[in-house]
């Protein structure tokens, strides 16, 4: 009897046991199953038209063909702009200065959001986020997001500071860092070295300059009269020799002698292994030349190694090395950051319903399928970067299988961040700062006249915030 | 409902034929009045009366926030008088200003030599009859149909340091490679020629009108006389021509001038502001740094710049159009 008890009771302690385990099982896994097992009113606003400006970019290719996974799910109906960089943000930017409001949601990075957050036309998505309503926590998973590039969206308006807290200005949909893309086919055959600081680097340039005969160049970077020109490896390189680009008191800081020297050698390394036309190259002619295999090294985003290594986009597909940025004098390794992000309108009229679009794009089940079916790189949840078909994708991608992943996983947790000092007029200085580089590589100027020069425009820029800070009078 | 028995056949009309004749012949009554003799060119003008107050709101509203610190990432607008224009002439913002200034003049200078003498002489070429002319005519006004950015995206391709067909073709005349767009030596001379390959066109078939609306008499009998085809241009067609030629220099002036859209897609207003028209910086001022009471400054000085250059032009082809009556 009391053997028969026992039976019993060990069974259905067993059953409990399975029932908490499979409940918790399912609860951990909740954010794997897709949108219709969410706890979220898709349907809620069935017939509402949403317009999306879109950037010309691998994540808007990688979005565009999920789009009607959304109509279908929701009966929203979904439009959307598509420009290149420079006149989308423009374009953006007469929209929301002029109030029209056309965009419900756009694509965002945090520099803009920096400007955007301060005329009030970019929305708080932590309201959406923390709605009941609205979003299904649990089957979203905030937390797959890596924090580095969370907080580079998150900024409670303090110049100079203030990032990860604050306001939530948008959902991060790919993130990259700023990695030396060289001919690893090319550095064993011309017996040239990985270069770990800017001296060597110059030097490996310009030797590869010189193997590679005339319709063949050493380096290739971004040079269009633009903040983004300073943004990726020339940023990079600057905040290695440990400088950065405003001092506490939002006085420009880019004419420093250590901030000279560094320019000197990118300066000097355009002149004599850039491409001929410099300064009217965009990151896509760079990315495109070097695709092309007319480059030996592009000192630029680690994820257009997705376009280096498709032989459908590339002549070079197996060829390329992908090492972490020269370091400083100091040995200092570090690099910037730019996530595309996607944001909401403050002055969209359909705020839930762009909220639902934005719950469903940024869900593990949209990205996973963007990154996997779609090449969307690098992606922003830990899920989908340690995701067993996302790591056979990049598996092979470098000079040795693995090297790839090495490099982001160390800018994720060690050398990645954004290294620009945040404001709201952060492009302008950019823009200003890439003037100097301008004149020094004509040789209209001197390197260090032409950051002076430069300096005294940044200094007119950021004197309206020196004044409301009460720094300057 | 009304039936009217008239010769046998049967009129029906739905509404009150008395009250459909008085409206008819109110309207008549009042069409006669309204358009008369007098009124016609008013009501004419009207549609662009219309147009111009709608263009006059905006271009008001600018000028008056020239005078204004106007920056929405900033805050509200503030009244700041004549400080922008200030800053512009000799204060923070001068040196950008005056090498606008100078790039704005050069470019519209050049232009405007290059097209009215490449333009003179197109048309004076297609004002001969031969064989085939008409197409000839055709296939010169094909640049101007293309839209100015598309124009500079076209030239940026050819213009491309390394894969672009004009250094190709150099290299086999044993030209160097230059960066032509990228080179801030060679960026303004290459805008200035994507700017004479679009707008000539429209030069030489202005002028190419004009030459065909001369009177025949004078070149018939200076011919007679046997004067050389050099005296018959600079005696007759040039003084004859010079009422065309002001209209023609006229709008290039206020075009180049204005031009935007092709040189901020040929080359950003870089390298190193080589390009950087007052347009182009006043774009940036505004489009890029939201500093938009900076920005209206820099319009209005540009609009002034075309207001008082069309002023002396306007008066200089009036005066052309009594000596050609004389």
């Amino acid at each position: 009897m009391l053997r028969k008890r026992s039976l019993v009771s060990i069974c259905l302690g067993l059953v409990l046991l399975m029932g908490f385990s499979l409940n918790g099982f399912a609860q951990e896994k909740k954010w794997l199953l897709p949108p219709e097992k969410a706890n979220v009113d898709w349907t809620a606003y069935k017939g509402t038209t949403l317009t999306i400006g879109l950037n010309k970019h691998p994540y808007t290719e990688s979005l565009r063909p999920l789009i009607s996974q959304f109509e279908e799910l929701t009966g929203i109906e979904v439009a959307y702009v598509i420009l290149p960089e420079e006149e989308f943000f423009e374009k953006l930017l007469i929209d929301l200065s002029s109030g029209a409001g056309l965009f419900d949601i756009y694509m965002t990075s945090p520099m803009f959001e920096w400007r955007y957050q301060y005329a009030g036309w970019v929305e708080d998505l932590f309201p959406y986020y923390n709605n009941p309503k609205l979003t299904d926590k649990e089957w979203y998973n905030r937390e797959d997001f890596f924090p580095l590039v969370l907080r580079a969206n998150e900024w409670d308006g303090t110049i100079g500071g203030g990032m990860g807290e604050g306001r939530w200005n948008g959902i991060p949909v790919m993130v990259e860092f700023y990695v030396q893309a060289y001919r690893e086919d090319l550095r064993k055959k011309w017996g040239l070295t990985v270069p770990q600081d800017y001296p060597e680097w110059y030097d490996v340039v310009t030797k590869a300059d010189e193997q590679g005969g005339p319709d063949f160049f050493g380096i290739v970077e971004r040079g269009i009269r633009s903040w983004s020109t300073v943004h990726s490896g020339y940023y990079t390189g600057f905040n290695s020799w440990g400088q950065k680009e405003l001092t506490k008191d939002l006085y420009a800081s880019i004419d420093t002698p250590e901030a000279i020297e560094f320019t000197k050698i990118w300066i000097k390394a355009l002149q004599d292994a850039g491409v001929p036309g410099w300064p009217t190259y965009t990151w896509y002619d760079g990315m495109e030349s070097y695709a092309a295999g007319r480059i030996y090294m592009y000192n630029d985003c680690d994820f257009f190694a997705a376009t280096y290594e498709n032989p459908a986009k590339s002549t070079i597909a197996g060829k390329s090395g992908y090492a972490l940025p020269p370091a400083g004098p100091d040995g200092r390794i570090v690099s910037n950051l730019w996530t595309w992000a996607l944001g909401m309108s403050a002055l969209s009229r359909h705020k839930e319903a762009a909220w639902l679009f934005l719950q469903w794009a940024t869900s593990y089940h949209s990205m996973i399928d963007a990154t996997v079916k779609h090449n969307n790189f690098n992606p922003t949840r830990k899920s989908i970067w340690e995701h067993p078909d996302v790591a056979n994708m990049v598996k092979n991608w470098g000079a040795y299988p693995g090297e790839y992943v090495e490099t982001v996983n160390l800018m994720l947790t060690k050398y990645g961040d954004i290294r620009w000092t945040p404001n709201p007029d952060v492009t302008a200085v950019g823009d200003i700062w890439a003037d100097a580089l301008h004149e020094a590589y004509a040789r209209q100027k001197t390197v260090e006249q032409a950051l002076k020069s430069s300096s005294k425009g940044i200094n007119r820029i950021m004197r309206k915030w020196r004044i409301a800070l009460g720094i300057e009078k | 409902m009304h039936k009217n028995k008239n010769n046998g056949h049967t009129e029906v009309s739905i509404f009150f034929p008395e009250t459909v004749a008085k409206i008819r012949s109110c309207l008549i009554r009042a069409k006669r009045r309204i358009v008369t003799r007098k009124t016609i060119p008013y009501l004419l003008y009207f549609p662009a009366f219309i147009a111009t107050v709608g263009i006059l709101y905006p271009f008001g509203r600018s000028v008056v926030l020239s005078f204004y610190e106007y920056n929405p990432t900033y805050g509200p607008a503030y009244f700041i008088g004549v400080q922008n224009y200030i800053d512009l002439f000799q204060g923070v913002t001068s040196p950008s200003f005056w090498l606008s200034l100078r790039v704005t003049l050069i470019y519209a200078f050049a232009n405007i030599s290059i097209q009215l003498i490449l333009g003179l002489g197109i048309a004076l070429l297609l004002v001969r009859t031969f064989a085939g002319y008409r197409i000839v005519r055709a296939v010169v006004l094909f640049p101007f149909m293309i839209p100015p950015i598309i124009e500079a995206m076209m030239w940026k391709l050819m213009y491309e340091p390394v894969t672009g067909i004009i250094n190709y073709i150099g290299s086999f005349l044993g030209i160097p490679r230059i960066g032509w767009l990228g080179d801030a030596a060679w960026a303004l001379p290459s805008v200035i020629v994507i700017d004479v390959h679009n707008f000539t066109p429209f030069v030489a078939i202005i002028l190419l009108a004009g030459l065909q609306s001369l009177p025949k008499r004078p070149f018939e009998a200076a011919q007679v006389d046997g004067a050389s085809s050099w005296f018959i241009l600079r005696n007759l067609t040039f003084p004859l021509l010079k009422p065309v030629l002001y209209v023609v220099l006229l709008f290039r002036f206020i075009e180049s001038l204005i031009m935007f859209d092709m040189i901020y897609a040929a080359t950003h207003g870089g390298p190193a502001n080589a390009t950087m028209s007052i347009h182009v910086n006043a774009y940036y001022h505004g489009m890029r740094w939201t500093m938009f009471g900076t920005s209206f400054a820099f319009l209005v000085i540009l609009w002034a710049m075309v207001f008082s250059g069309s002023f002396f032009i306007i008066r200089a082809w009036r005066k052309s159009l009594e000596a050609r009556m004389v």
